[in-house]
Formats: structure tokens, sequence, C-alpha cells
């Protein structure tokens, strides 16, 4: 869902409120300020939505933190994700 | 034995430990990106040029930006800037409503032309309701009257090696060793010739006020106010402007900004 919105919502309207505020495309493209409710609706627009893609990346990078980065990237190439033995045989490693 | 192997914790906070060393030098690691001459910012700014050629690809020459209606008009144009140039030759004009004013047009040009305010005035003159959109984030709408720069251009006849205007201006908003920093601009060809692109001597209905630029003002339809030079001295056909100031194309390029302001 988050991804679905990122994908379809936030990076089409960061592209198109960007283009409200070049002089050449609203020569090209007037009604397209006129949707956004004007160019410094545009511009506010276009404020909120790259903070919520700079959170979105900040969120991930420390989702990547709390799992763990170099297991992370060893199960991104092995396909293996270690997992402490502690967790996994602690009652039946009494020999 | 203990274990050699770094874990994955301890090398965790062993990078966090060096980043938090960061802000103890402070941010003079990023100067890098405000130096012109570095080689990540080249890489990133050249995209700037992508955007240039894209908007000159797609745009038609002579596609013009939106005209308003009077009723538009809200409020006054903000000045910015320079709001009155303190250089002595601009004071040396200044006095008698720019009288002694005179608008040279050189470089590569057939026929170099010297005009006063009155010449000016008696060219046809082009009226147009724009919007002003500043790269600070506002934007004004506004009635500018003046005589298209491409009046003057076919007037004096460019060269078949000039490829962009040079206007140099009265205003300086800086000082360096040498003296002022004089504010000046430059655009292409496709700018010079639009014909939203006016050399103004009015503003809504009035003669240009001193803080807007009198006695004479670029207006440029498809630019940001950055290249829409006040006060300006002269107008230059050059080939290129390596050799101009900074060597950036611009006052505020010198300082970083992108010279085709279109975004």
């Amino acid at each position: 869902m988050a991804y679905a919105e990122v994908l379809f919502i936030l990076f089409p309207l960061i592209v198109l409120t960007g283009f409200c505020m070049s002089p050449g495309i609203y020569s090209v493209l007037p009604w397209m300020v006129d949707v956004f409710g004007g160019r410094q609706t545009a511009r506010t627009i276009h404020f909120i939505t790259m903070s919520l893609l700079v959170l979105f990346f900040v969120i991930h990078m420390l989702m990547i933190l709390a799992a763990g980065p170099i297991n992370e990237l060893r199960s991104i190439i092995t396909g293996r994700y270690r997992i402490k033995a502690k967790h996994t045989g602690s009652k039946s490693d009494g020999k | 034995m203990e274990n050699k192997l770094i874990s994955c914790r301890s090398l965790i906070r062993a990078s966090l430990a060096g980043l938090a060393t960061l802000p103890l030098a402070g941010c003079d690691q990023f100067d890098f990106l405000v130096n012109q001459e570095s080689t990540l910012r080249r890489a990133v700014a050249s995209m700037n040029s992508v955007t240039y050629r894209a908007q000159r690809l797609l745009v038609s020459r002579d596609r013009l930006a939106p005209e308003f209606l009077p009723e538009d008009i809200r409020q006054t144009q903000h000045p910015n800037g320079s709001t009155d140039p303190d250089t002595e030759d601009f004071q040396a004009i200044k006095t008698y409503n720019f009288a002694a004013y005179r608008l040279t047009k050189s470089g590569l040009v057939q026929t170099p032309l010297t005009l006063s305010l009155e010449d000016l005035r008696a060219l046809p003159s082009r009226n147009q309701i724009t919007s002003h959109d500043c790269v600070e984030g506002w934007s004004t709408i506004a009635k500018c009257k003046g005589v298209p720069l491409r009046t003057i251009l076919e007037k004096a006849g460019i060269k078949s090696s000039g490829r962009f205007i040079l206007i140099r201006c009265y205003d300086a908003l800086t000082s360096g060793l040498s003296g002022p920093d004089l504010y000046y601009e430059t655009m292409d060809l496709v700018d010079a010739f639009h014909p939203q692109s006016i050399l103004a001597y009015e503003l809504n209905d009035t003669p240009l006020p001193i803080e807007n630029g009198a006695p004479l003002r670029v207006r440029i339809g498809r630019q940001l106010g950055y290249k829409m030079a006040k006060y300006i001295k002269s107008i230059e056909v050059v080939t290129s402007f390596e050799n101009v100031n900074g060597g950036y194309d611009g006052y505020w390029e010198d300082r970083g900004y992108d010279w085709y302001a279109g975004i």
C-alpha cells in the first residue's frame, strides 16, 4: 500500500507540481497550474510531497539499520538470513 | 579463542560512532559541493543542460507565456535585489529623469547603436501583463511596456558569430577587491528574439520606478526573475562569456545559480 502510494501518487505528483514551477513549461501547459490551484499551491504540494518522499527514504534506511545491514546484504546475495543459534536451539545444547 | 569476526552489532556501533564525529567537524565536508569547480557538482549540474536542451526541443521558439487581464494585477511589483544603485555613473544619469541615459548596443553587430530613452520610446512598443516568477518562491503579475529586444537586435543586425546576449547593469549587490561586482546577465538568441522579451520602461502604466530598475529593465516571458536584469547599462552580442566577470554567465550564475533558469 505504501509502495503503491509512493509510486502512483507521490512520484507523479512531485513531477507534475515541478512542471508547474517552470516558466518554460508554464507557457505550454498553463492549465496544469490551474489544476493544482495556482503556482503557490503547486509549490506547497511540491514541498509536502518532497517531505513525504524524504520521510519514506529515512524510514527505509532506519529499517535496514534495525534489521542489520550486513545480514541483510548477505541474505540478498546468498538467500540465507543468519539467525543466532542461541534462540533456535537453546534447550537442546546440553550435550 | 574469541571470535575474530566483527559482529554486526559492533560494526553498526563503530559506524555510528564514526558518523557522530561528522558534526564535530561541522559541515565543512560538504563544502566541495559549493565549489563550482568540483567534479561531483559539475556532474550533477550537467543535468541543467539536459533541461535546457529538452525545453528548447519541446517548447516551440515563439510559444508565449500566459498573459493576464488588468484585474489580475493585485499588488505592485515587489522590488528585489538592488533598489537604488549607489554606483557613481548611475547617480550621474539618475538626475533629470534619466535624460542623460544612453543605452549602447555593441559587440558582434553590424551597426553599434546608442539610444536615449526618447529614442526607445519612439520605437514600436509592446504592452504585456505577465507573471514575474522569482526563484525565491514569489510571483507577481505586472503590466510592462517596452521595446521588444528583437526590434533593437534587428536594427543593429547580429553578425553570424554572435550567439548570446550580454546585459551589463549599473547596480552591484556585493563588492569585491576590484570594486563593485556589477550585475550582469546573459541569454541565448531564442530568449532574446522571443516576442515577450522586452526592454521595459513602463511598469503598470507609470514610468519604471527606480526600485524596479529605472531607466530600463528587461522582461523575459519564459524566465525566472534573476534573468530579468534591472538598471541596464549596455547590451552586447557575444560568442561566449568565458572572459566575462566570473565566467559563469551572470551575477547569480557566478554564485551557483543555473544559467538557463527555465528549471
